[in-house]
């Protein structure tokens, strides 16, 4: 991993245009350009170059990739991605054809589908006699016994309407239908000459008989529908190959026309122009020299320094500090060459989730947690983000860690001080018990720490901020800002007067003259800095307001600025007073825990069901406060140091770009 | 008594994120794409409606779906209704009284098409919601009903045993059902009007604007459906009417519910104050049936097109008032109807081009 942006080149061919589309191909392999519009060039020459349509429509084809989605999704099929792109598999386009095959295939679903709803609407009238027989509202249920010379088969179908169930023994036929069909059913009956059975035993005996094959029915239609789902996922399985293959091809197809459409021509040329990392830039050259047979102008240059603004950011992380990347480009990107902070930030959050979080035992549970998820993400890739998404439970797992580790240094496993820790006791501590002589005896000390530890992280911030403005030269700001050199005189002050304070006793401020004239130099580089950007800018060409406006600008801003770098400064480390907090009130609510365990008529067994109570409500409400005062440090005191998030993504046309 | 800030403060902002999950167009564009009825279900499932995909896998059955597409928006309104409490509690309440006197209306013409035209049933009693939604109602007592009477049993002590007490079998039996459902319908817009005007000055000022505005839509769509479309005569025409709107009380809808059915003019009805309306039809077509119904279509369109209009206005006004959750009613009902008309149209092979317009 780079401790600053990937550095970047800005690669400009030239290639025959009958090699175009091999030229398009090898891009999407590599997958490394950031296409740019050329327009860069004078009126007379742009006009000259044209833009081809192009070979398709690309909402056709994204319309009728996501028919394909939507169809797998029927079985539950695993969505096809872009791991299965492979460029050489790319054949020509039929939109038509796949639009056919697509057409042809619904409708072959929708017609088990049919058979499905009529196979339902059966079952519901059945069950519905079933669940009126079930909660004895028998009135709204006719059974009839009796007999006739006509046809079953003929009865059957003419009663078929109204739901009725009809079986037949050698002595008698029974009926089972809803009594708001009795008018119906007996004009049936009548029809065909139906004769009433008057032997109760029969009757009896028929009603047992109709009830069973209402229950044998309900259970047959259950399994015929399940047959029919398990038919259309079959169904579906057996397309999924083909369906792919369609779904792969189509987003070749839709990628190469969004590379093309970067593409400007001239009778035999093409040209096109991106931004691509150092490291690949020879890579992409050689593909294009490849695909071209050497037909083709290639030029790579390094960005000047007026590009900056546009040039894309590529920051390289390996896979461990992938969540920590996301927490950075969440906030924003950083700009061009300046530094990744996502070292700092991987380091700075897990340390103060440490400090917040410190337990051995609830430490192991996170991690714990995070690796089951995390392996039941894996396993199954479709899965949906449940409240702990794919992101967090790979988070967890760093701060399950870093909770063990913080356990171990302070002694804490579950609650307990079951293992001697590394530096202090941090329950003796909180619940003023820890024994003289050792470094840290009560919470003002906790807080003292944390404070310090503020301070380390707010310099880490500056730090970061003057490397970056050195290599942007932007040294009025390094110097002359609030978070320049002069705020930081201003912070150090301020620290020294604070120390002194403490020291004190809480009494005195002290009263050394340097103090007031650090104070008032800083104030001024304060007051200086605007004057001297306009004087920078006025000299280098650019557009600037007038003077009057320049002066009044600076008289406004600068009570403004000084208040912001005192009360600013003093809020940010004050509010790493929080780290203390939360640290004490995890030892404080795992002491009420136990205190709770331990009480008067507890069972050992109610004791322990209180413990994990406990322990639970602890990791699950704690962990979530540390994780989100952690970030919020993270964002709030430490990016606002030197993280402006001004720029601009990298994000090359290749296989893995997003298919949404 | 609790401030405006303490009743809507929460529940407007839980349902502010919802509305722009509503609002957001994504859903209806992707249903329109779908190929199949099979596809958009497929979508509906990609859209968090996995409970209603699930039914389709299961059924086959497109109705069973929206059934599973209402139960969803009732459980969902019931809850928004549980975060309020006193009168704007009542006027939600009645909102969904709306959903449950359709349900109602449902299992009366089921009930209707048994026992009076002797027509089976079967299976579609499987399409009520059979749970209650505010009142306590015996569905399976309605459609299996023998007499009248056992109708106005099922509704239990409710308000719509008074409104089925005006009617009898024997009139049922000759005039249909058209007179009960339009004094089921009138009955919950009166009580519509009564919760409205007991709620606090600023949500009484929303909720008579909106209301007056959306009795006037219904009027007017009656007067030209039934009045033009129907020719239905002066009498039944002005017994369907609503009350408290402009429409009605208005000198020019009693000169057009009094003319000959086959002569009116449903031009000059809308000319005055509804000239936008009044571009919309015209009276030569009256011998031509189909281009009748296009016109009162376009008709409805575009007047739904404007309460849902002012409903988004109503969201921009004051933050904290009875407006967002009224809007918010009123976006899940569309969204509803929305879904099934587009998965309608799907299942009987209809042009997406076609459904769109159809959709309201």
């Amino acid at each position: 991993m780079s401790l600053f942006t990937e550095n970047m080149r800005l690669l400009t061919a030239v290639v025959i245009e009958k090699k175009s589309d091999e030229v398009v191909k090898a891009l999407l392999s590599i997958g490394a350009l950031d296409f740019v519009q050329i327009t860069n060039l004078p009126p007379d020459q742009l006009a000259k170059l044209s833009k081809k349509r192009p070979n398709s429509d690309r909402l056709a084809i994204e319309d009728t990739r996501r028919r394909i989605d939507n169809l797998l999704r029927q079985s539950g099929s695993t969505l096809p991605n872009s791991s299965l792109l492979k460029v050489e598999d790319m054949v020509s386009l039929d939109i038509k054809g796949y639009r056919n095959i697509l057409d042809e295939f619904s409708s072959s679903i929708s017609e088990i589908k049919e058979q499905q709803k009529t196979l339902n609407q059966r079952y519901e009238i059945l069950s519905e006699i079933k669940r009126y027989l079930e909660t004895d509202k028998t009135d709204f249920v006719e059974i009839r016994v009796g007999n006739t010379k006509t046809d079953i088969e003929k009865i059957k179908k003419r009663l078929s309407d109204f739901g009725s169930l009809i079986v037949k023994t050698d002595q008698y036929i029974a009926t089972l239908s809803l009594k708001r069909d009795t008018a119906n059913i007996s004009q049936v009956l009548n029809m065909v000459g139906w004769i009433e059975s008057e032997d109760s035993l029969i009757q009896k005996e028929g009603t047992k008989l109709v009830r069973q094959e209402l229950n044998t029915q309900i259970d047959n239609i259950n399994k015929e529908k399940e047959d029919l789902e398990f038919t259309i996922r079959e169904k579906i399985q057996e397309k999924e190959p083909l369906l792919i293959n369609i779904w792969c091809n189509l987003r070749l197809h839709e990628l190469s026309d969004q590379i093309r459409s970067y593409f400007k021509y001239t009778k035999n040329t093409t040209l096109f122009s991106g931004w691509v990392p150092k490291k690949f830039s020879d890579q992409v050259a050689s593909a294009i020299y490849q695909a071209t047979d050497g037909e083709c102008i290639i030029d790579q240059s390094d960005p000047s320094s007026n590009e900056i603004k546009d040039i894309p950011v590529e920051v390289t992380t390996p896979k461990f500090f992938k969540p920590f990347e996301k927490m950075v480009t969440n906030y924003g990107i950083p700009e061009y060459g300046t530094i990744n902070p996502t070292w700092f930030v991987t380091v700075a959050y897990l340390s103060m989730f440490m400090l917040m979080f410190a337990d051995l035992g609830q430490g192991f549970v996170l991690l714990l947690i995070g690796l089951l998820t995390h392996h039941s993400y894996k396993k199954h890739p479709m899965k949906k983000d449940s409240i702990i998404n794919r992101n967090v439970s790979v988070l967890l797992i760093y701060l399950g860690v870093a909770s063990m580790i913080g356990g171990v240094i302070f002694g804490s496993t579950f609650g307990f001080s079951l293992i001697p820790p590394l530096w202090f006791n941090y329950h003796s501590v909180v619940l003023g018990t820890a024994q003289l002589g050792t470094p840290v005896q009560n919470v003002y000390d906790i807080l003292g720490i944390t404070i310090i530890y503020g301070i380390v992280i707010i310099f880490v911030g500056l730090l970061i901020n003057w490397v970056n403005l050195i290599i942007k030269k932007d040294y009025i700001e390094m110097l002359f800002a609030r978070t320049g050199l002069a705020g930081a005189m201003m912070y150090s002050v301020g620290i020294y007067i604070g120390y002194s304070y403490i020291m004190s006793g809480y009494k005195t401020f002290p009263t050394d003259n340097w103090i007031l004239i650090l104070l008032i130099i800083g104030a001024l580089c304060l007051l200086i800095k605007e004057p001297l950007e306009y004087l920078k800018h006025k000299r280098s060409g650019k557009k600037v307001e007038s003077v009057g406006a320049m002066v009044s600008n600076t008289l406004m801003m600068w009570p403004i600025e000084l208040l912001e770098t005192f009360t600013g400064y003093m809020s940010n480390t004050l509010s790493f007073m929080r780290v203390a907090g939360l640290g004490i009130a995890h030892v404080s609510l795992m002491g009420a825990f136990e205190t709770l365990a331990e009480g008067p008529g507890m069972t050992s067994v109610f004791g322990i069901l209180i413990l994990i109570f406990g322990n639970v409500l602890v990791i699950a409400l704690e962990g979530l406060s540390s994780g989100i005062q952690s970030l919020r440090l993270n964002y709030y005191e430490f990016f606002t140091k030197f993280f402006n998030g001004k720029g601009i993504a990298y994000s090359p046309v290749s296989l893995r770009s997003s298919e949404r | 008594m609790k401030s405006s800030v303490n009743t809507y403060g929460f529940i407007n902002a839980k349902l502010r994120a919802k509305i722009g999950d509503i609002r957001n167009p994504q859903l209806q564009e992707d249903l329109l794409k779908a190929g199949s009825l099979v596809e958009a279900i497929g979508i509906l499932k990609e859209h968090g409606y996995e409970s209603a995909a699930q039914v389709y896998d299961k059924t086959g059955d497109l109705q069973l779906v929206e059934l599973s597409l209402l139960n969803d928006e009732i459980t969902d309104l019931m809850r928004v209704s549980k975060f309020l409490d006193g009168e704007p509690k009542n006027l939600l309440k009645i909102l969904l009284t709306r959903i449950e006197v359709e349900n109602v209306k449902n299992a009366i013409r089921l009930w209707y098409s048994s026992a009076i035209h002797h027509r089976p049933i079967s299976y579609r009693s499987a399409y009520l919601v059979k749970y209650k939604i505010v009142n306590d109602i015996n569905y399976t007592s309605i459609i299996n009903a023998v007499t009248f009477d056992n109708i106005i049993e099922a509704v239990g002590s409710s308000w719509y045993e008074n409104v089925l007490r005006q009617f009898s079998l024997e009139e049922i039996e000759s005039n249909g059902l058209f007179e009960l459902e339009s004094a089921l319908d009138k009955k919950v817009i009166d009580l519509l009007y009564q919760a409205s005007n007991a709620l606090k000055k600023d949500d009484k000022n929303i909720a008579i604007k909106l209301f007056k505005m959306e009795v006037d839509l219904k009027n007017i769509i009656m007067l030209v459906r039934y009045g033009w479309f129907h020719q239905l005569e002066s009498e039944r025409l002005s017994s369907i009417l609503y009350p408290y709107s402009r429409v009605y009380k208005d000198d020019i809808t009693k000169v057009y519910i009094n003319s000959n059915p086959k002569n009116r003019s449903v031009e000059s009805l809308l000319k005055e104050k509804y000239q936008d309306l009044s571009n919309l039809v015209n009276d030569s077509f009256t011998d031509n049936k189909l281009k009748m119904i296009n016109q009162v279509r376009a008709l409805e369109r575009y007047l739904f097109t404007k309460k849902g209009k002012l409903f988004e206005n109503c969201l921009g006004g004051k933050p904290f008032t009875i407006a967002t959750p009224l809007a918010y009613f009123y976006l899940r009902e569309q969204q509803y109807s929305v879904i099934c008309g587009i998965l309608g149209g799907k299942y009987y092979g209809v042009d997406s081009k076609e459904i769109e317009g159809l959709i309201l």
